[in-house]
């Protein structure tokens, strides 16, 4: 194994595979800078271009590209409120305030140095996992997944805020979004649901429209009603040091990074789970973190922790989502979907010729996730400055370039004016959850995990009857789940007691 | 103020307007243009695959070269694609629909949102059929298709969901050849399905002979039955169609095979002008005996056999001949694909 | 009872989870579950909300939605007319859109929005424009190759 380690090096090393990694990763950070384009549909619209390259060329293209979005996307999330990929979502809520304090080199350094543990740590656990990534990911059935699934909705309560009326709400959202993602067709039986006889809706609702929608409107909105800068009056301090600032702070939260990666990889594993829900459950994680509620009541408005979680968890992820789509052909995400198109067109096939026979290509892709990403932070280094100036320009200035690229960008998801409309509903939704103090990462939560949960329940019932709950991992899982779901009340327990006890 | 802003908009416009007309009317009508092939799906999968080959190469044989780009535009199983290209793309031979056949089923059943009428595109061919097999796990004992109907329980079928490949052909097994089958569905797709073959949770698989084989090959599953289409590798197995044990059940398997039959097919808009549509269908003729083109189907392990476009519009109308009686049966089993 | 406005957001969730509710009752088993036991407890929660904001007391203020706020600094009066301003334009921009299609709506929204809303100078307007016509042109229309629908008055027009 260790020849073929060495050997995926030298595949990414040479000259033709190393340029084509650089032309990826260009592409790869601008699309991630620009909110809506995902990484998914341009892998899609790249695809055509690898006929000619071969299987380590290719995937050092097509990775390169993928890898890098997910960094850059956090700097959208942080400097404007709109997330540049989808799995930058969560970076929103905590590096925007940030942005409007005043500290967005500060968030954009610790976006980009979590950005790097996480996909480092990635790639580890995709190397390290080798051998054992065919038994590891063969035990966990319908069952267990949608037990994970339930898991990832369990975090709401860490999303909502304490007190009995914040969980009312943040529970009603999470039910909204699950609502919502059942509109279309239902995959058991095959009939529409809520598609109100419109054609574009057989489908369901598009997960870049609604979050692009949901995100960046309100955003922009209150934007315009400032009517400064994303900064606020505030004159740029010396932002050189705000990055050096959000370096240090990944290091001096270390182990939570390190937690959140594992989070990522490990979400990013299961088939299907996809890096929405792993950003949020990160989140939902360094929330958890939180010493007492007094510290927990500093996330949303602008905490450091709330940065590095989701930048480290939606790099991590990467490694883990290519655990399945190489092992077994099941993506792990909307781009490894595409990504299996790849694989088609190159002649080879995943599952276990890759881990054996082609083990060498596969330790490629590692080492792509590994010096793009070391590579995009020198570069990052040093331009962030230049882009964190960007949030003292007036707000009247770049609020149209904003909204074009948001809407071009939502456009690409579906090609369709229905697109702009859905984007333009729910960031008017949006607008009012925030003015009204409903949270929206439930929303998103349940919007996201809403299919996965009813599909693995159907079929968990179907095959096992009611079995399936009596099955050893099953039972696990709820353990962790109760766990999940109470932390938050535990932490405001102890917090009390230690104010009782500090008052006597 | 209010007139400031009438000239803001039209000086604007006109600046796009010049900017926009840098287009000019071409000698040869291809030359400099972009050909686009709109498809109805979107990721990966051998028809996605099968596309982006034939646009790799398509461009060489029309007459000027043009670009040749993939358009993907899911939607409602393919019917977005095929409503768009059959109604609202402009007929002038830039835009040319890769279909998925399995549409005409979908106006045969008379769905809903259907606005086109298979019979009056101008289909330019095929690049070939698709086969189905059904596979059992590889551990079980069951070898062939007797052993299926005498099992003393069922077997757990896994399928993506009604309409697919993966669901209707073992439940026309199921319900007209007797085959022990209870269909689990929902997975998401059919590389779930495999997942949940090697995990044990499911016992059978049904899809694309392409696909089937290359779990075959990695020696997963062991192939029982086929549909009407003979691929390498499995022209041996019965045919479901020879299993079933009633003309009605007889029939409505064809009815379901047909569409794969037809493959992977392409098409232009009902208006394009004659002259265009023999220049593609020649490019298509053409481009399908390319040996850079059939290299790359290797590798990519699809089977490419030429369907004239003739071959194709008659399978179609004769697909969409039916009398009311299989209509109504069919109308049971057969519903579209999620 | 103390209506707030706030209190009609409750109502429209609780609007929302009927019709889920009426629409699914005619529904297979399998289809109607999932959004019936998504919708049923949305609606009580709704109400509960609803009921809580009508007649209850006042919110204590236990932690953060851990959510944006918006900023207070601006006269409220200000506030709701440039939120409506800003909703009209992005609503302007999807009609723009939809009647001559991305490649003109863009320019076109860009310059109106920055000489009209911002006050900006003509000649930046322009070179901003031009500039964010570059970036579309080059990067969407041309790498990446993005094919975009054409307006309804050019369809119409049949151009």
């Amino acid at each position: 194994m260790f020849d073929a380690l060495i050997d995926g090096l030298v595949l990414v090393l040479q000259w033709k595979a190393f340029s084509l990694m650089m032309i990826g990763m260009g592409l790869g950070f601008i699309v991630g800078l620009l909110p809506g384009i995902g990484g998914a549909a341009t892998l899609a619209m790249m695809l055509p271009f690898i006929f000619k390259m071969s299987p380590a060329e290719a995937f050092a293209f097509l990775l390169g590209m993928h890898a890098v979005a997910a960094t850059t996307g956090d700097i959208t999330s942080i400097l404007f409120g709109v997330p540049g990929e989808a799995i930058s979502a969560a970076t929103v809520v905590d590096g925007y305030p940030m942005a409007k304090n005043g500290e967005a080199g500060r968030a954009l350094g610790a976006a980009l140095m979590s950005s790097l543990v996480g996909a480092l740590i990635g790639a580890l656990v995709l190397a390290l996992a080798i051998p054992i990534v065919r038994p590891l990911v063969l035990s966990f059935g319908s069952p267990e997944l949608l037990m994970l699934a339930v898991m990832g909705i369990a975090c709401i309560t860490s999303l909502s805020g304490l007190g009995a009326r914040s969980q009312i709400r943040g529970f009603s959202m999470g039910l909204l979004g699950l609502l919502l993602s059942t509109i279309g067709q239902e995959r058991q039986s095959g009939s529409l649901r809520f598609d109100m006889g419109m054609m574009y809706l057989w489908d369901g609702l598009d997960l870049v429209p609604v979050l692009v929608g949901i995100f960046a409107i309100p955003e922009i909105i209150d934007l315009a009603v400032r009517g400064t800068a994303i900064a606020g009056e505030r004159q740029p301090g010396n932002l050189q040091a705000g990055v050096m600032e959000g370096i240090k702070d990944t290091f001096r939260h270390f182990w939570l990074v390190v937690r959140c990666s594992a989070i990522g990889v490990f979400i990013g594993i299961l088939p299907g789970a996809g890096g929405g829900v792993a950003q949020w459950v990160a989140y939902a994680h360094a929330v958890q973190s939180a010493k007492d509620t007094k510290d927990r009541e500093r996330f949303g408005k602008g905490d450091i922790r709330g940065v590095l979680g989701p930048g480290a968890a939606n790099n991590s992820k990467e490694g883990g989502e290519l655990i399945p789509t190489v092992a077994f052909g099941v993506p792990g995400g909307g781009a490894m979907g595409i990504l299996l198109g790849g694989f088609l067109i190159m002649g080879l096939t995943p599952g276990p010729d890759m881990l054996t026979k082609h083990l060498p290509i596969t330790f490629s892709m590692v080492w792509t996730l590994v010096i793009a990403n070391i590579i995009t932070v020198l570069l990052c280094l040093m331009v962030l400055n230049h882009l964190a100036k960007i949030t003292y320009v007036r707000g009247g200035l770049i609020i149209p370039f904003v909204l074009f690229l948001v809407f071009v960008g939502s456009y690409t998801a579906n090609g369709q004016v229905a697109d702009l409309v859905v984007t333009f509903i729910f960031g008017s939704l949006g607008y009012l959850m925030v003015l009204f103090g409903w949270p929206r990462p439930p929303f998103v939560l349940g919007f996201v995990l809403g299919k996965l949960v009813e599909t693995y329940l159907f079929i968990s019932v179907t095959r096992y009857g009611f079995s399936w709950l009596t099955h050893p991992m099953v039972l696990v899982l709820i353990f962790f789940i109760g766990l999940v779901i109470a932390y938050p009340f535990i932490q405001e327990r102890r917090s009390k007691n230690r104010e009782n006890m500090g008052a006597i | 103020m209010r007139r400031t802003w009438i000239v803001s908009i039209v000086v604007s416009f006109l600046i796009t307007l010049l900017l926009a007309s840098s287009a000019r009317a071409q000698a040869n009508f291809y030359e400099g243009k972009t050909v686009i092939l709109v498809i109805g799906a979107k990721g990966a999968g051998s028809l996605i695959a099968a596309t982006q080959i034939v646009a790799h190469h398509l461009g060489k044989y029309i007459p000027g070269k043009p670009a040749v780009i993939v358009q993907e535009m899911p939607g409602a199983a393919h019917l977005l694609a095929t409503n768009h290209v059959f109604n609202v793309a402009k007929p002038d031979g830039l835009t040319i629909l890769a279909s998925n056949p399995q549409v005409a089923v979908a106006q045969l059943a008379k769905v809903e949102h259907v606005r086109f009428d298979v019979r009056k595109f101008n289909w330019l061919g095929s690049t070939g059929p698709d086969g189905v097999a059904l596979s059992v796990r590889v551990d079980l004992p069951y070898k062939n298709f007797e052993d299926i109907r005498k099992a003393d329980q069922d077997l757990i079928v896994g399928t993506t969901g009604p309409g697919s490949n993966a669901h209707d052909f073992p439940l026309l097994l199921k319900e007209f050849a007797g085959a022990k089958f209870k269909l689990v569905s929902g997975y998401p797709s059919n590389g779930d399905v495999m997942l949940a073959i090697q995990r044990k949770e499911v016992d059978v698989w049904a899809a694309l002979a392409t696909t089937i084989k290359l779990a075959v090959d990695q020696g997963a599953v062991r192939a029982i039955v086929r549909g009407r289409v003979a691929t390498p590798g499995f022209e041996n197995l019965p045919v479901d169609e020879d299993l079933a044990t009633s003309a009605l059940g007889k029939s409505i398997m064809g009815i379901r095979g047909l569409p794969l039959a037809i493959g992977r097919a392409f098409a232009v808009p009902p208006a394009t002008p004659a002259d265009r549509v023999t220049v593609l269908r020649e490019a298509f003729a053409k481009v399908i005996k390319d040996p850079e083109f059939l290299a790359e189907g290797k590798k990519a392990k699809i089977d490419f056999n030429y369907i004239s476009a003739e071959q194709a519009l008659k399978d179609f109308t004769a697909l969409l001949n039916q009398p009311p009686e299989v209509l109504k049966e069919m109308g049971k089993y057969i519903k579209l694909e999620g | 009872m103390r209506f707030k406005l706030r209190s009609l957001f409750s109502l429209l969730l609780m609007i929302v989870a009927a019709y889920a509710v009426i629409s699914a009752r005619h529904w297979s088993f399998k289809a109607a579950l999932f959004p019936l036991a998504t919708a049923i407890p949305l609606f009580v929660l709704a109400g509960t909300q609803l009921i809580l904001e009508l007649f209850g007391g006042q919110e204590t203020a236990s932690g953060p939605t851990v959510e944006l706020e918006f900023s207070s600094d601006v006269d409220p009066a200000v506030a709701r007319k440039r939120v409506a301003g800003i909703l009209a334009w992005i609503a302007g921009f999807i009609l723009l859109v939809f009647l001559v299609g991305f490649p003109i709506a863009v320019p076109v929204f860009i310059f109106s929005f920055l000489s009209q809303q911002s006050r900006v100078g003509w000649l930046l307007s322009f070179a901003l424009t031009a500039a964010a016509w570059g970036i579309f042109y080059f990067l969407f229309q041309w790498l990446l190759n993005v094919q975009f629908e054409a307006g309804a008055i050019q369809t119409w027009m049949g151009w």
